[in-house]
């Protein structure tokens, strides 16, 4: 009987393992060009946000691409050719990441810069302050306050924002300087925000794909900003300077201004960059993201993608550096 | 999150610790002694606390078609209550590790991707014992209630790189118990020693398998948007937003468990188990399988 049961046992265990084999299905690792190719392709077709918007017919770039395809490229050559493709749809928030390159649109090339911090440095910030992300001073004799905040990746504190918004709380007005920031964290969009905002304000909509067609959404999901009860917020007008380099958290952040009076933006459109980009992986390990959701204004219009309109378009002039036209504008608008 | 070594250690120390306080409190304490007791007593409670190693492999098809291979520390505590005709056993179970991808070995390049992984286990058993005659062991039958929560991180999937599963399964459950224990002067003599104690041992096996499996698995994009409430949404709202539940999957557990009991102060408990859990969701299936060795101290309680 004892030797049954062991056998009992062993057989048990065994059978686990084919189990394992069975259930799991197959190892989809592969270096195959192809396989990683089709993979790319459907997962982008599943899942982007943005073909109808931007008129992208996936099936067209496809075949455009597919006939690059062969068994014995080269990883470089597999990468340029899926980098192509994804480039097609245009969004930085399009990557594909191998070990040696990263693929990105850059779609901020395609329009002048319209920020120059050395311009800003020598004659309007004669002596900045520094308090965590952000760079301050008073300009305009001390009349307004000046806030450049460069990345939406550093870090918010609330402790931060206490010193700044105490230090400007007698100034006429506020200029929050986000051009050439690229984004970064969306959390901080509200921490920065919310002490502008005087109440809780419905702010934007965002809607999610979630289904095999191009046209699949959810229903929008509302974005509010609620008021600052716990510290020093601002109740004084501000602008919001933005430009062609405000990408990301950036332009979600410029289209979220568009619901307060109090707040301007000056400057040139946003970057865009909408929508959510979510990560995943190749058969081969390489990693991709890309857009997932839409980011639409409080009457369901759909332009983040492809940049905010400011309030007030001012264009840089590079032929005088001595001057910020752009911040030049928002000290006139809060002089008024 | 992933784990540095120098945290591994210090779960690894801490477990340890656990243990050795436990096994002290056995020997001082009189609450926990009773040498009469063996793990194949008729009627008895314990308690058992342990660490061990465990090799966890993994794949979401949500954000990627490879398995994950990882290496984890595993703690497990439990208290099984067993009568002459019923047996019950609350436990728990932790691992944390961290592993990769299994990429084709045929790029030039090599490719990392890292992965953490955060795994807790709930369990509750409840067995009733079935009369075979023409088997000398004990045969157990029931039901077993798990909850398996995952928290996983890949930093290299960006805002898909934390993941969060939740699997919930009604089991059915069997067990076969046999004793192996040997009295004072019984067993072979090894070359010039022979055996002369007496030793307590059983020997168990135990199979689950998941009859209603329940999951709660990313949406269809895997992350979106809901309702964002400005700066009161958390960041654990935002990231199950989108997160479904489905009445989907497969779950198999087996477990062997060796008890021996020398000194009748505490018996030490291996097991080895084995579990392969698949849970489809809604979108996209998540699979995993866990080989867990753990070493654990049983003590008895009044």
């Amino acid at each position: 009987m004892k030797s049954l049961f062991y056998i009992f046992i062993f057989s048990s265990v065994i059978s686990h393992y084919g189990c394992e084999k069975v259930l799991l299905e197959k190892d989809l690792a592969s270096s195959n060009p192809l396989d990683n190719f089709e993979y790319l392709w459907r997962e982008a077709d599943k899942k982007y946000s943005y073909f109808d918007l931007k008129a992208i017919d996936w099936n067209v770039i496809k075949e455009k691409y597919r006939d690059s395809i062969s068994d014995d490229m080269s990883e470089e050559q597999l990468f340029d050719v899926l980098s192509g493709m994804l480039k097609e749809l245009r969004d930085d928030h399009v990557n594909l990441f191998s070990p040696f390159n990263t693929s990105v649109y850059n779609a901020s090339l395609n329009y002048p810069k319209s920020y120059n911090a050395r311009t800003i440095d020598e004659h309007y910030l004669l002596d900045a302050s520094y308090t965590g992300g952000f760079k301050h001073g008073f300009i305009d004799s001390g009349r307004i306050a000046y806030i450049r905040y460069s990345s939406f990746t550093s870090q918010v504190t609330e402790q931060d924002l206490n010193i700044i918004l105490s230090r400007y709380s007698d100034t006429k007005g506020l200029i929050l300087d986000i051009r050439e920031n690229g984004g970064g964290d969306i959390f901080n969009i509200p921490l920065i925000l919310e002490r502008f905002t005087l109440e809780r304000t419905l702010s934007a909509y965002t809607i999610t794909r979630n289904g095999e067609s191009h046209s699949d959404f959810t229903e929008p999901s509302p974005f509010y900003l609620n008021q600052y009860d716990d510290g020093v917020v601002y109740d004084k007008s501000v602008v919001v300077l933005c430009d062609r380099g405000s990408y990301s958290a950036s332009t979600f952040f410029s289209l979220l201004t568009k619901a307060f009076d109090h707040i301007k933006l000056i400057g040139d459109t946003t970057g865009g960059g909408g929508g959510l980009p979510n990560g995943g992986q190749l058969p081969n390990g390489w990693t991709y993201r890309f857009s997932v959701t839409q980011l639409l204004d409080l009457n369901y219009e759909n332009y983040a993608e492809s940049g905010v309109p400011p309030d007030e378009a001012v264009q840089f002039n590079w032929n005088d550096l001595s001057h910020d036209e752009i911040l030049d504008k928002a000290i006139i608008e809060l002089n008024l | 999150m992933i784990l540095k070594p120098k945290y591994i250690i210090c779960i690894l120390i801490g477990l340890l610790g656990l243990n050795v306080s436990a096994a002290l409190q056995s020997v001082k304490g009189d609450s926990l002694e009773i040498p009469e007791m063996t793990p194949y007593s008729l009627s008895y409670s314990d308690f058992y606390s342990g660490f061990g190693y465990s090799n966890i492999t993994f794949r979401d098809y949500a954000t990627s078609p490879l398995f994950y291979d990882a290496r984890a520390i595993a703690m497990q505590i439990g208290w099984p209550v067993v009568r002459e005709k019923v047996r019950m056993e609350f436990g728990m179970d932790a691992l944390a590790g961290v592993g990769s991808a299994r990429v084709p070995q045929k790029s030039e390049f090599t490719v990392t991707n890292v992965a953490s992984i955060f795994s807790g286990n709930l369990h509750f058993d409840y067995l009733r014992r079935m009369d075979f005659s023409n088997f000398k062991g004990k045969v157990w039958l029931g039901a077993s209630i798990q909850s398996r929560l995952n928290f996983r991180q890949n930093r290299t999937l960006g805002n898909n790189g934390t993941g969060l599963d939740g699997l919930f399964n009604l089991m059915a459950s069997g067990r076969l118990e046999k004793d192996f224990s040997r009295n004072a002067g019984e067993g072979k003599a090894w070359l010039f020693f022979k055996r002369k104690s007496k030793v307590s041992r059983v020997l168990s096996f135990q199979l689950n398998i998941g009859l209603l499996n329940l999951n709660y698995r990313p949406g269809y994009a895997y992350g979106g948007f809901s309702e964002f409430d400005g700066s009161n949404t958390s960041s654990l709202q935002f990231l199950l937003n989108d997160h479904t539940w489905s009445l989907n999957g497969l779950r198999i557990q087996s477990q062997i468990e060796w008890i021996i009991n020398k000194k009748k102060k505490y018996s030490d408990r291996w097991v080895y188990s084995w579990e392969l859990l698949t849970a489809p969701g809604k979108y996209e299936k998540f699979q995993m399988v866990v080989h867990n060795f753990t070493y654990s101290m049983l003590l008895f309680k009044k």
